[in-house]
């Protein structure tokens, strides 16, 4: 048995996720590269530090417990908060993880991302709030990062809430060949299920691989028990279109199984300073947050064909008409 | 939310102003016509940052009325002699109706003016002199009227008289501000009212008091006897209660003759003409018989609660309306259909404007403390019948339709949820929490009833007709159950048990030997003996401030004396004793109010896991950076407030202290009786003792330095130190059991209007509130993280650590992220994102 994973955090309360309240599990490790990741620290399979820039007093602790000169020398705290400061606390091409920095930094500025957990660590967290779930349809999530990247792990951790009575959802981009992701879907309740594109020259233009893969998972999930929500980012002038959203909802309807319901999950950035604790650029950033009430509108393309669609992805939608499939 | 001018606010729709969550504009674009100029044109009495507006003057005809009877009946029993003299002001006090006006009574002379009560505590009377802008003009004449009152009163007042019985150590350490607050006299009290008794109509209580006056008198014919002696004392009391129960009625016909005279001479709106009609019917009815319809029983019980507080400073409104009201409202507008729901709804709006009106002079160290409000009036709703039955009525949907048309802050609402709650009254309530109004609170029913009966054994049909007895603790409404008088006075600082326990019994900020000399911590051997000392000095505090009330509680009908109250309570009119009297049968109802309690807990965790488990710092270091008020070693503090356990987290190293701690109190709670020979238990909540205790208390293990704000309250955790999010805040507190382990406690919760928007913010909050219920917890109210809360986050991210961000798939803690993320988030929320 895998003695554990790398987790970026356990979220109780999540109710975006699946139905009713739910504790998320983020693991960490993806093999996509969505340019609007908003949770770029799930990417790396390793740990990382971030360098919160608004907590750091610059005392400069984390210079003295460097030992390999990855950190680089305070300047004035409000000089370093400035916006458009390009200044970052480490030196990520000298650092080798050693993170004697963190222990250092007394402000909460240094953290490391990504903490080793064991099935039943996860386990015993998650099941803190069972009494939410079992007023709300809830459970656990496990999401990412790409849980599909950690296969043995996650069947363990399937498993393991299995035994424990758990409602599970996986968040999934689909992404892996059909023998791993076969096994981990069959014993899950719901899959949420990201299509980040139809068009394949469009996906690989944005996620770095086409789509024909997710696309041949997709049609072999159905059938195979779990429900499929589909979760399709809405992204400015990529998959933002009326028309888009018709082909869309043309092509789920003709799927050979049921999908329960579509959640739009419009395009933000409140993630970018992430990318900056990291220590990375971020191309989208000063793309603008998504208005919902547009995303309202493309809801209606599903809507039409019968599907039960969101905006938001809220685990506690009531739908008089679930789906006409 | 952005400024607009009147046009553009009438160009939006309803929908799209509750879009935008602008919900006074929702209210004033749905009320009716009455009711928005009612709303507009009363004055708001709560003091801003202590400050009342512009305007508010303090009424002199008052005092001046009372003082001039009561020097006049001098020599005779304080009961008769204070009947008289609020007989003399009812007859004497100027009266006024407000235009479109159905409900009338109002404490003082003229709608701009406050009550200022003479015959409490002299030392706060004469705060009055520090008083700018309140004094009524011409100045120097109203203060030489003050002047004279305050002469006369310096030394006569209810708590003066108590300050001369008082032990002189006691007396020191309590005046030192620093152990608790609180007057224990009923010259700033509250009391429950059982209105199944009072709605007899006050000629039949009246007709009861003379029966018992000619069945005492004949008794005193017979034979001579120890037993016949204390029947001498009860005739001036029953004559007393004959006099303000006659004086009441008087007071009422008074506002009929007004009416009756504007209708008649002076109106020419044929419509407003019959409600005038319609008001001298009512006024000429009620109080003195019982009511019979919706506009009477609103009239009778808003006489009552208005001649109370000319009777004393009724600070706290402990009232049940939906269920007092509800057979009135169903008989008139369900079965006679006399009513529409929409005058109906006039009518319970304007009975929220006319409570809302009532101002009452406090001294400003109180008044910064009530942030904005007269008192904390906490209306309870819903709950249960004594049968056990559903109690909720169409009553209870009109007072939250009614406050979310009216929008006051005084009073609110504390709803009595309990699993056969009907869904459309649940909506009702989640509505009025969504419109930001932060009421209702939401309390348990089947733990409070139980939690009535367990601590001090009133039967179960009584327990269930509790009311908020102030702002938490749950009275029966019954003969036996009516409390008549503020006990929480014993309010406790309870931040000062850790203090004192760390300090060996002295108090490093006011400078002197409060509590028991426990021992120097430095060579306690091990966290057992340091808990040893907690208890002690939990045990002292507790002590004196329970004393110092019993003692006024026992003196108080010989210091102070309520005739009009005592004329209102059964057991008072059968027994011809006061009101607050012990002896009459009261059954007992005390609690010990903990400010600042849940910092004991954490500094307990700290200590237990720094000093003694990981031997991280010695309780020398510890000492010396709390001597030091942590200046010198943030460091230090830091790993404080960071690593240390904190409440809230559903971490049981820490939650197991507050449990055990709460077992200590609980089993003290027992040995500590009240007049009535009955239990004390601690009720856990802040009102805001959190700022005013700041600068009281000194530098603790939790991190807290001298001056910072303490936590909000009850078992609230200490803001932004609750990082697991909302469920893990309701897994701790469902750690101890809210029956056994206390009175109450209270909890604060923000919510994001985002997750309440629609049906599914419904669904959402409804699952949330089973699983509370589920998990046996007793209070929880809701604050909306709306934009000014965010702001105050950008402004103070210390405070606001818990706020997340929460979408799809992802999270962050809304104070660790950029400026311009955090107006983009503002920005968003406001226009509702989905």
């Amino acid at each position: 048995m895998e003695s554990g994973t790398l987790v970026t955090e356990i979220q109780r309360f999540a109710v975006n996720d699946g139905p009713g309240f739910r504790t998320n599990v983020f693991l960490k490790g993806c093999p996509l590269r969505c340019q609007w990741c908003h949770n770029p620290e799930t990417i790396a399979p390793h740990r990382e530090i971030y360098w919160k820039r608004r907590s750091c007093a610059q005392c400069g602790a984390c210079l003295d417990a460097c030992p390999n000169d990855a950190v680089n020398a305070p300047i004035h705290p409000f000089e370093a908060r400035r916006e458009e400061s390009t200044y970052h606390k480490i030196i990520r091409d000298r650092c080798d993880l050693c993170l004697k920095c963190v222990d250092a930094c007394q402000y909460g500025a240094l953290e490391i991302v990504g903490t080793r957990l064991s099935v039943n660590e996860i386990l015993d967290e998650v099941e803190r709030d069972r009494p939410f779930y079992d007023n709300s349809g809830g459970g656990m999530t496990i999401s990412g990062g790409e849980p599909t990247a950690h296969p043995e792990f996650v069947v363990q951790l399937i498993e393991g809430a299995r035994s424990r009575g758990l409602h599970i959802c996986l968040d999934t981009n689909g992404y892996c060949q059909w023998d791993i992701l076969g096994p981990i879907v069959q014993s899950v309740d719901i899959v949420l299920y990201d299509l980040k594109h139809l068009d394949s020259v469009k996906h690989a233009e944005m996620v770095g691989v086409g789509n024909e893969l997710v696309l041949d998972n997709l049609v072999k999930i159905l059938g195979t028990g779990p429900e499929i929500w589909i979760r399709h980012p809405i992204v400015p002038d990529y998959s933002d279109s009326w028309g888009y959203h018709l082909s869309v909802a043309e092509f789920l309807d003709r799927l050979p199984g049921r999908i329960q319901r579509i959640d739009l999950l419009p395009f933000h950035n409140w993630c970018q300073d992430k990318y900056s604790w990291l220590g990375r650029d971020w191309p989208l950033k000063t793309t603008e947050s998504m208005d919902p009430s547009i995303v309202e509108l493309l809801v209606e393309a599903y809507q039409a064909r019968g599907f039960a669609a969101t905006t938001g992805g809220s685990g506690f939608e009531e739908f008089v008409v679930r789906g006409g499939h | 939310m952005g400024q607009r001018t009147a046009q553009t606010e009438k160009a939006l729709s309803v929908d799209e102003l509750a879009n935008r969550r602008e919900w006074w504009s929702v209210a004033q674009k749905t009320r009716s016509k009455r009711l928005d100029y009612l709303r507009k044109g009363v004055w708001k009495k709560g003091a801003i940052g202590g400050n009342y507006a512009p305007g508010i003057k303090i009424d002199l005809t008052l005092p001046q009325l009372f003082t001039e009877k009561w020097q006049e009946q001098e020599g005779e029993p304080i009961m008769l002699q204070k009947a008289h003299a609020i007989a003399h002001v009812l007859d004497n006090i100027p009266i006024f109706i407000t235009d479109r006006s159905q409900i009338m009574g109002y404490i003082g002379s003229a709608p701009h003016q406050i009550v200022w009560h003479w015959q409490g505590i002299s030392m706060v009377n004469e705060e009055i002199y520090n008083e700018e802008g309140i004094i009524p003009e011409p100045e120097e004449e109203s203060l030489e009227i003050l002047a004279t009152l305050n002469d006369y009163w310096g030394g006569r007042t209810a708590v003066d008289k108590l300050a001369r019985i008082l032990d002189p150590e006691d007396a020191v350490k309590f005046m030192s501000g620093a152990i608790g607050w609180g007057t224990p006299t009923s010259a700033a009290t509250y009391s429950t009212k059982d209105f199944t008794y009072i709605f007899k109509g006050f000629e039949a209580l009246l007709a009861e008091i003379e029966e018992r006056m000619e069945e005492t008198e004949q008794k005193l014919q017979g034979n001579p006897s120890p037993q016949l002696l204390p029947l001498y004392d009860k005739l001036p009391r029953w004559e007393a209660m004959q006099i303000v129960l006659e004086a009441s009625i008087r007071y009422a016909k008074r506002y009929a003759r007004l009416a009756r005279t504007l209708a008649e001479h002076f109106e020419s709106d044929p419509t407003r003409k019959e409600e005038l009609l319609r008001i001298a019917e009512t006024c000429e009815r009620v109080p003195a018989k019982p009511p019979r319809n919706l506009q009477e029983s609103l009239q009778f019980d808003h006489f009552v609660q208005v001649l109370a507080r000319y009777e004393t400073f009724e600070g706290a409104w402990p009232h049940r309306p939906d269920y007092v009201h509800g057979p009135y409202y169903d008989k008139d507008v369900n079965q006679e259909k006399r009513l529409t729901k929409e005058e109906a709804l006039d009518l319970v709006g304007e009975h929220l404007i006319r409570t809302y009106e009532v101002g009452i002079f406090a001294p400003k160290w109180a008044r910064e403390g009530l942030q904005g409000i007269t008192g904390t009036w906490v209306w309870t709703m819903g709950g249960v019948k004594p049968d056990g039955s559903d109690a909720c009525n169409d009553m209870t949907i009109a007072y939250m339709q009614a406050a979310r048309l009216v929008r006051v802050s005084n009073p609110t609402f504390g709803f009595r949820w309990h699993p056969k709650v009907k869904d459309e009254v649940l909506r009702e309530c989640f509505e009025c929490i969504r419109h930001g109004l932060g009421y209702p609170s939401m309390r348990n029913d089947p733990v409070l009833v139980a939690n009535t009966v367990h601590w001090y054994g009133h039967p179960v049909e009584e327990a269930r007709t509790w009311v908020h007895q102030a702002c938490m603790s749950p009275c029966p409404t019954t003969k036996y159950g009516c409390q008549p008088m503020r006990m929480a006075s014993a309010t406790a600082n309870c931040a000062k048990m850790i203090e004192y326990a760390l300090h060996d019994g002295y108090d490093p900020v006011v400078n002197m030997q409060m509590g028991p000399k426990t021992g120097d911590p430095r060579q306690f051997k091990d966290f057992e003996e340091f808990f040893g000392a907690w208890v002690k000095q939990m045990e002292w505090l507790r002590n004196i401030l329970v004393r110092t009330v019993n003692l006024g509680r026992v003196k108080d009908p010989e210091f102070f004396g309520r005739p009009f109250l005592s004329a209102i309570y059964e057991r008072a009119v059968e027994t011809g004793t006061d009101a607050c009297d012990p002896s009459n049968g009261e059954r007992g109802n005390a609690w010990v109010t903990g400010f600042t309690w849940v910092e004991n807990a954490d500094s307990l965790a700290a200590i237990k896991k720094f000093v003694y488990d990981e031997k991280k710092y010695t309780m020398d270091q510890l000492m010396e950076a709390l001597n030091a008020n942590w200046v010198g070693y943030e460091e230090m503090r830091l790993d404080f407030v960071k690593n240390a356990p904190k409440w809230g987290n559903d971490d049981d190293y820490v939650d197991d202290l507050m449990v055990r701690c709460l077992r200590e109190v609980s089993r003290h709670a027992k040995e500590n009786k009240c007049p009535s020979n009955n239990n004390w238990p601690l009720l856990p909540e802040n009102v805001s003792g959190n700022i005013h205790y700041a600068n009281l208390v000194g530098a603790l293990p939790n991190g807290r330095r001298l001056g910072d704000a303490l936590y909000d309250g009850g078992i609230s955790p200490g803001p932004g130190l609750d990082k697991k999010g909302p469920t893990a805040v309701l897994k701790s507190c469902g750690k101890f059991d809210h029956v056994t382990d206390g009175r109450a406690f209270l909890l604060n919760q923000r919510l994001s209007p985002t997750q309440l928007s629609g049906e599914k913010g419904y669904q959402l909050w409804k699952a949330y509130m089973k699983t509370w219920a589920d998990l046996g917890l007793d209070h929880v109210q809701f604050n909306m993280v709306d934009d000014a809360t965010l702001r105050a986050a950008q402004k103070d991210p210390e405070k606001y650590q818990e706020v997340i961000v929460r979408v799809a798939g992802y999270s962050a803690h809304f104070v660790d992220i950029s400026r311009k993320t955090q107006d983009n988030i503002i920005q968003r929320t406001v226009q509702g994102l989905g």
